[in-house]
């Protein structure tokens, strides 16, 4: 077996070995029954809500106010980002607040947030945003930064247009970086909705878990939790994927 | 005259670059610069190329130089044909047209069967004759080209010589040709233009009386060699003091 392989193997492995132990701890006994239930159960559990309907609304509620930040922070990071890259002092005036953005513990602001627009997806969709849309900027810029000066050159020894400079040399240069930028920023987006919907929210699937949590509707709790976790590693898989199709043979 | 550059001089900060530089060149010649690291060679080419502002000086070109860049220019993002294609797509030829033009001119090159390929997936030397062909398919009067086989090993670099020197027999271009390698010179220039130390200025200008057409087989020439000790020994005093002059900063 090659190398590759094997690490392949060895990381298939490790998955299996664990949610092999989820299901033996909690059947051994070894733990509570109401801390961790056998996978199998959550699995179980997961279809009954998907089948009776519980969760449709709650799915439906989650996804909204991701497709919505996360469109948000592209259609606004973008822009920033490549105003930012333009604006050489704003952004030395910026450097060391965009630096430090994630620092921020910025769910503190979650209650602010729903004192000025109430309890429903606004406060959800604009935390998420502004967790997710950082990462844009700071990618957009870093990519535009990056572009190869022998490659602007070769532009503008065509003596092209600076929106044509733009749009044939810096962009499509830039645009592997960029997107490192919308795999960030579609994690952050699905941890701000389910993070915040978590904390206070009428509605979401972050919101079903802590309610069942308060309600001790355990096997609830995990059945959600197993659905985000899925949801998740599908987003990110595709995102992956997608970025190895466009920009693999780039190199 | 295809190119004139008259008392050209640059001074970036306080490094002066290139001082005085005064060159003619004829249509269809092939000149050659050589001169030691960090001379102007460079600069020199970017001002004639429009991409620099001279500090004082004249230069007159005729039409829209040509570039081919001492670093790798291929465009990561386009295939082969979308490489070459680009200038001529960026000047409004039809699209059907262009991938003509950028096909023939990517079979003259060498790299026919490599057309949609993606140039992190061809050899440096591959790469480098796309960023040729991208400035040849443009037919340019004049062509500058800035150490273009710089990064390849000799043997290669002699291939690629020669076959520059055919297509620029077939396409009666001018030439301005920045090396390193004097045998690279040797075959390929009407004239040799040998550049002191920085600030770069002009040394000496050496005709190269070898007979055209030339082949790589001609590095083995008597007269080749003596040509090439001659160089060396024009050099040789000012790659020294390139070296010293950048120890002693
Ligand atoms: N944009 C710039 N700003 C400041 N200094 C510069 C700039 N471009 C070139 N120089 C300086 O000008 C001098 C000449 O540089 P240039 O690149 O023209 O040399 P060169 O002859 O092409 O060297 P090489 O053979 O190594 O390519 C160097 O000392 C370099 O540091
Ligand atoms: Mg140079």
């Amino acid at each position: 077996m090659s190398e590759a392989r094997r690490v392949r193997a060895t990381r298939w492995g490790l998955v299996l070995a664990f949610l092999a132990l989820i299901e033996i701890i909690p059947r051994l006994g070894l733990v509570n029954p109401i801390a961790l239930v056998p996978l199998s159960e959550m699995v179980w559990q997961l279809w009954l809500l998907l089948k009776d309907g519980t969760l449709a609304d709650h799915i439906l509620r989650t996804l909204t106010s991701i497709v919505a930040a996360g469109a948000l922070a592209v259609v606004t990071g973008l822009p920033l980002g490549v105003a930012l890259w333009r604006l050489e002092t704003t952004r030395r005036i910026l450097q060391p607040y965009l630096t430090t953005y994630y620092a921020i513990p910025i769910f503190a602001f979650y209650p602010l947030f729903i004192a000025i627009f109430g309890l429903g997806s606004m406060p959800v969709i604009i935390i998420a945003w502004a967790w997710a849309v950082v990462a844009i900027v700071l990618q957009t810029v870093i990519g535009l930064d990056a572009v190869p000066p022998v490659l602007v050159k070769v532009g503008r020894s065509l003596r092209l247009s600076s929106w044509r400079m733009f749009t044939r040399i810096y962009f499509p240069a830039a645009t592997p970086h960029i997107f490192t930028g919308f795999k960030l920023a579609a994690s952050y987006t699905v941890i701000g909705v389910i993070a915040s919907e978590f904390i206070q929210a009428e509605k979401g699937v972050g919101f079903f878990v802590g309610f069942s949590y308060n309600n001790f509707a355990i096997q609830n709790m995990y059945a959600a939790i197993l659905l985000i976790l899925v949801f998740a590693v599908a987003l990110n898989s595709g995102l992956l994927a997608l970025e190895r199709k466009l920009y693999g043979r780039q190199g | 005259m295809v190119l004139t550059v008259e008392h050209l001089s640059k001074t970036f900060g306080d490094v002066e670059a290139v001082r005085d530089v005064s060159l003619a060149v004829d249509e269809g010649e092939f000149v050659s610069i050589v001169g030691p690291s960090g001379c102007g060679k460079s600069t020199l080419m970017e001002i004639v190329g429009g991409l620099i502002e001279p500090t004082a000086g004249r230069i007159d070109v005729s039409g829209m130089p040509g570039i081919v860049f001492q670093q790798e220019s291929a465009f990561p993002w386009r295939t082969v044909v979308e490489n070459v294609a680009f200038g001529l797509e960026m000047t409004g030829v039809g699209k059907a047209e262009r991938l003509t033009r950028a096909r023939d001119m990517i079979e003259l090159v060498g790299l026919g069967g490599f057309e949609d390929r993606y140039p992190t997936e061809l050899s440096g030397g591959m790469r480098q004759r796309v960023a040729i062909a991208r400035t040849l398919v443009m037919e340019p009067k004049i062509i500058l080209m800035d150490e273009p086989f710089g990064a390849l090993d000799e043997q290669t670099r002699l291939i690629l010589g020669e076959e520059l020197s055919r297509i620029r027999e077939a396409t009666n271009a001018t030439v301005l040709f920045i090396t390193h390698s004097f045998d690279e010179a040797l075959l390929l220039s009407d004239r040799i233009v040998v550049m002191t130390a920085r600030p770069g200025t002009i040394k000496q200008v050496v005709v190269n009386p070898l007979p055209r057409p030339r082949d790589s087989t001609i590095v083995s020439d008597p007269e080749f060699g003596r040509l090439s000790g001659e160089l060396w020994e024009l050099l040789r005093e000012e790659s020294m003091r390139a070296l010293a002059g950048e120890r002693g900063r």
